[in-house]
């Protein structure tokens, strides 16, 4: 395992330097051997000048410069460059550096397998540009080399899909994550690599950058030539024929190649020395030279006059043990940053590509050419070292490093007052109706809390009484005698049949009782066995849905709107919105209020803070309807009553006997044996039952929301340069004098009375000092 | 007239440049000013060929500071320079008298007061937060419906007991 104390000193540079030398020191000279399988070198150049200035030069890894030690080489070893340019100008519409996940230039097979061009091949192709958003990482995955097939959804991924890959349970075998992104302000980088997207991809002005930001590493397949190159493609084949018959060669592909008719600049060299404008030599670019191709980068830069910005790395060349040779193009302009160094360790069982261990190394020039680094480093069994590699994504859970807070921020000269200050005066309370009996049991209307298991004897008894002479002997005693009303017509004096997702008897006064239907002297009783219902005393409860306190996040003004909104979601009700200035820092307190009888509710949001008051009231449903009655069934007990002259006088038991005498009526009693919930498919069986609905079972689908309070607070996020307030000034509004303050003001409404200037003058320094000056 | 020439570096906000002009390499030169004279802009005629590297002055006549912009070469002996008065740092003592009210600071900030200048990104940060203490409603399976009392049933009339009365007998 590699030792994050391995790398501190690992690398040193030659600063400042338009052509830099790294030097591998002592460390790396007697590491292990075998300890790393590929370290990628991956730099990028600036070519703004490079018609004057570009040059190929060349690294010979020595004992003092790249100071591989050649007595004890590290095994395994390959130093690269990357590269990404632009090759559009000479092959049609190829805008992009054309990569092939499949090319056959590596072959698969290969056992050793150190090769890293196969599966680090990545790139932005033709057809598949996807920079994904704010994306630092890109791979492609085209799949054929002749079509060039590249899959829009996948050539390009955000670098999640790195991080997943490498520490997560992806399992799809990526092809080498690598850091490319563009931007236009090459300037505009921060120091840790990463970049931020200030305008979109432009295709008149191609300004890559090759972003390295806790990138594992980079390689980009060279665009190379070809003599037929179409419109469509830059063939992508220099190393088509070379040979890997040698494990020793094993190489990093790649290369900074043009496509340019008067020649091909070639960086893939094994063991030679890349000479610009002159032939190269050796297998790899055997083709080339077949071909009378000529490496001539330099050509091809001055032959590039509209690449004004374009920002390419350049080509890695790389062996190990006692031919390692490293070769790398580099500007004299403008070497502008110098990013990305990553070990890789080989755990032997994964190859150069299995992305087991790795340290990432990623210097860079500053402003004035001098080197410094950011340093990387450590092991992918360390969540800390991972969290470093890991690219950015948008985790709307996590607050980033450049989110504006309060620790960003001056010391304030005012605001952020007392939350126990905001408001005043008297209390407003809801009514409390924990005992309210208002249209409901009170002798007019009677509720009865009911376990399911009730409901089923009861509507299981109701449907076999029905058919039962002698209960309605007891039923025309109880209606007819004083209402004439048609038995019928009993299921009417049913209101409702409503569940609730809570237990009535825990808020409701409660008496256990049979069920009494209108005047009936006896009330129903539950079969043997069976809870007795419940007899409410009150229509209406009232349910604590506790307390909230949201807290602040920035402590200042974006705590509230339009910068902050805060949404109060109540179970039933539904949502609402309620100001950020009075529940922020302060304590929500929220109650229900619930109708028995007819299933409404009512959430009161109340806030405390240092009055108590009402903020929001939201009207929901919370009890939820059961069909109870159906009229075909009135109807057809209306028919029994007929057979038997009605249910009126003492006739009724006899004409009841009668007609449960044929099998229809005998076929109602055996269909209403079953519980109340499956009555209708019960009755099944019978002529058209149309169910009469005394209540909405909609109220039921309400009930699958989320059944406790919550409140959902959307911040908006901030970008705060460093020199905000150097250039724009915190707000603020206090008085001063001039005098006193000290570096950027604002003033507002200028009093210039004092000034013995002219009145030209006072207005000029009037309007300069409204627009802002530094003290 | 005496113009006095110099380079400096510091911003044309900089409220009192006069620091920078006393540390900045000086040159004195006698001049002429081309008529008519605006002391506000004035364009001061330099007896030498040519006068470069120069972007600020002071008129010791006037005691006030310029700005100065691109001279134009007049003949081969001279040449002239426009210049626009510095209004802050030939008033600073006055201005740093001022009395006024800051809007805007560098280094000091009212968190209560809106801030306009900060960019507010497209994205924002959602939390979520529950209600702590209250009641959780029970749906479904496995929350006692069968023994637990969550049906009411509403049935006109009362209590049988009472039925008795007020029938109208």
């Amino acid at each position: 395992m590699i030792s994050a104390d391995f790398y501190p000193t690992a690398i040193q540079f030659d600063a400042p330097s338009y052509v830099p030398t790294f030097h591998l020191t002592d460390t790396i000279r007697n590491c292990d051997a075998n300890a790393f399988s590929a370290f990628y070198w991956l730099g990028w150049l600036s070519w703004d000048n490079l018609p004057d200035c570009w040059k190929l030069s060349e690294y010979v890894l020595t004992n003092t410069d790249l100071s591989f030690n050649i007595a004890t080489p590290p095994q395994n070893v390959n130093i690269g460059f990357a590269s990404l340019y632009d090759a559009s100008q000479n092959s049609g519409t190829v805008k992009y550096p054309e990569c092939y996940y499949d090319s056959p230039l590596v072959p698969v097979s290969q056992s050793y397998a150190r090769y890293i061009n196969k599966l680090d091949v990545m790139g932005v192709g033709n057809s598949g540009v996807r920079f994904g958003w704010h994306c630092s990482y890109i791979y492609g995955t085209g799949d054929s080399l002749t079509n060039r097939n590249y899959k829009d959804g996948e050539f390009a991924k955000s670098g999640k899909a790195l991080y997943d890959f490498l520490y997560g349970d992806a399992t799809e075998t990526i092809t080498l994550v690598t850091g490319i992104t563009y931007e236009l302000d090459f300037n505009n980088m921060d120091e840790d690599g990463s970049f931020h997207f200030t305008t979109t991809y432009n295709d008149t002005n191609y300004d890559f950058v090759i972003s390295f930001s806790y990138c594992a590493s980079l390689n980009m397949r060279n665009v190379s030539p070809s003599a037929t190159a179409s419109t469509r493609n830059v063939n992508a084949y220099p190393m088509y024929s070379m040979t890997m018959d040698d494990n020793i060669y094993s190489f990093i592909n790649t290369g900074s190649c043009f496509y340019l008719a008067s020649g091909y600049p070639a960086c893939i060299i094994n063991k030679q020395t890349m000479q610009p404008n002159a032939a190269q030599s050796g297998n790899i670019i055997g083709d080339y030279i077949a071909n009378g191709l000529v490496c001539d980068i330099p050509k091809a830069f001055a032959n590039s006059p509209k690449y004004s910005r374009l920002i390419t790395g350049n080509a890695h060349v790389f062996n190990r043990g006692s031919d390692i040779a490293v070769y790398r193009m580099l500007t004299r302009a403008e070497m502008q940053k110098i990013v990305g160094l990553s070990l890789r360790q080989s755990d032997g069982t994964h190859n150069t590509y299995g992305y087991q261990n790795e340290l990432s190394y990623a210097p860079y020039i500053t402003e004035n050419n001098e080197f410094t680094a950011t340093l990387i480093t450590g092991d992918l069994s360390d969540d800390a070292f991972k969290e470093k590699l890991r690219p950015w994504q948008y985790d709307e859970n996590e607050w980033e490093e450049n989110d504006y807070t309060e620790d960003d921020l001056p010391p304030y000269d005012g605001g952020g007052g007392d939350d126990d200050t905001d408001s005043g005066g008297d209390d407003i309370r809801p009514s409390d109706w924990t005992n309210l009996r208002i249209g409901a049991a009170n002798n007019f209307v009677t509720l009865y809390g009911m376990t399911a298991e009730t409901v089923s004897d009861f509507g299981r008894k109701m449907w076999a009484q029905l058919a039962d002479p002698e209960f309605w002997q007891m039923v025309g005693t109880a209606f007819t005698n004083d209402f004439s009303i048609n038995p019928a017509d009993m299921m009417r004096y049913f209101v409702s049949l409503r569940y609730f997702p809570f237990d009535v008897s825990d808020f409701a006064h409660t008496t256990a009782s049979g069920i009494y239907i209108g005047r009936a002297a006896t009330p129903i009783a539950p079969s043997v066995g069976v809870a007795y219902p419940l007899r409410l005393s009150n229509s209406t409860v009232q349910v604590s849905g506790g307390t909230l306190t949201i807290p602040r996040r920035y402590n200042d003004f974006r705590d509230y709107e339009p910068c902050t909104t805060v949404q109060v979601h109540i179970p039933f009700c539904g949502s609402v919105e309620v100001p950020a200035s009075e529940v922020m820092g302060h304590t929500m307190d929220l109650t229900y209020k619930i109708d028995l009888q007819t299933g409404a509710m009512l959430g009161v949001l109340c806030v405390s803070s240092n009055t108590y008051y009402v903020i929001a009231t939201v009207a929901g449903t919370v009890g939820a309807s059961i069909p109870i009655t159906a009229n075909n069934n009135i109807e057809f007990l209306q028919r029994i009553a007929t057979l038997g002259g009605g249910l009126v006088g003492g006739g009724v038991s006899g004409a009841l006997k009668g007609a449960m005498l044929g099998g229809e009526v005998g076929a109602v009693v055996g269909a209403v044996a079953g519980t109340v919930g499956g009555g209708v498919g019960a009755l099944a069986g019978l002529p058209p039952v149309t169910v009469h609905k005394q209540g909405n079972a909609s109220g039921f689908a309400n009930l699958g929301g989320v059944p406790y309070a919550y409140a959902t607070v959307q911040r908006s996020r901030f970008e705060l340069p460093d020199n905000y307030g150097h250039t724009t000034g915190y707000a603020c509004d206090f008085a001063a004098t001039i005098g006193g303050l000290s570096g950027y003001t604002v003033c507002d409404n200028v009093d210039t009375s004092g000034l013995s200037c002219n009145s030209r003058e006072r207005d000029e320094i009037k309007r300069l000092l409204e627009s802002g000056v530094y003290v | 007239m005496e113009v006095i020439l110099c380079n400096i570096s510091a911003d044309p906000l900089k409220l009192d440049k006069r620091t920078n002009y006393a540390a900045a390499s000086k040159v004195s030169l006698a001049c002429q000013l081309n008529t008519p004279i605006n002391i506000e802009n004035p364009e001061f005629i330099l007896s030498v060929s040519v006068a470069t590297g120069y972007n600020y002055a002071y008129v010791p006549t006037w005691g006030k500071y310029y700005f100065l912009h691109e001279s134009t070469i007049l003949d081969g002996t001279r040449c002239m320079i426009p210049g626009t008065c510095d209004v802050l740092t030939s008033n600073a003592d006055e201005i740093k008298e001022l009395n006024v009210r800051v809007k805007r600071y560098e280094t000091n900030r009212n968190k209560d007061v809106m801030d306009n200048g900060v960019t507010k990104t497209a994205r924002t940060h959602t939390d979520n937060y529950i209600f702590s203490g209250g009641y959780t409603f029970v749906i479904g399976e496995g929350s006692g419906l069968q023994s637990f009392y969550h049906y009411v049933l509403s049935v006109v009339g009362g209590d049988g007991s009472q039925s008795g009365g007020g029938d109208g007998d």
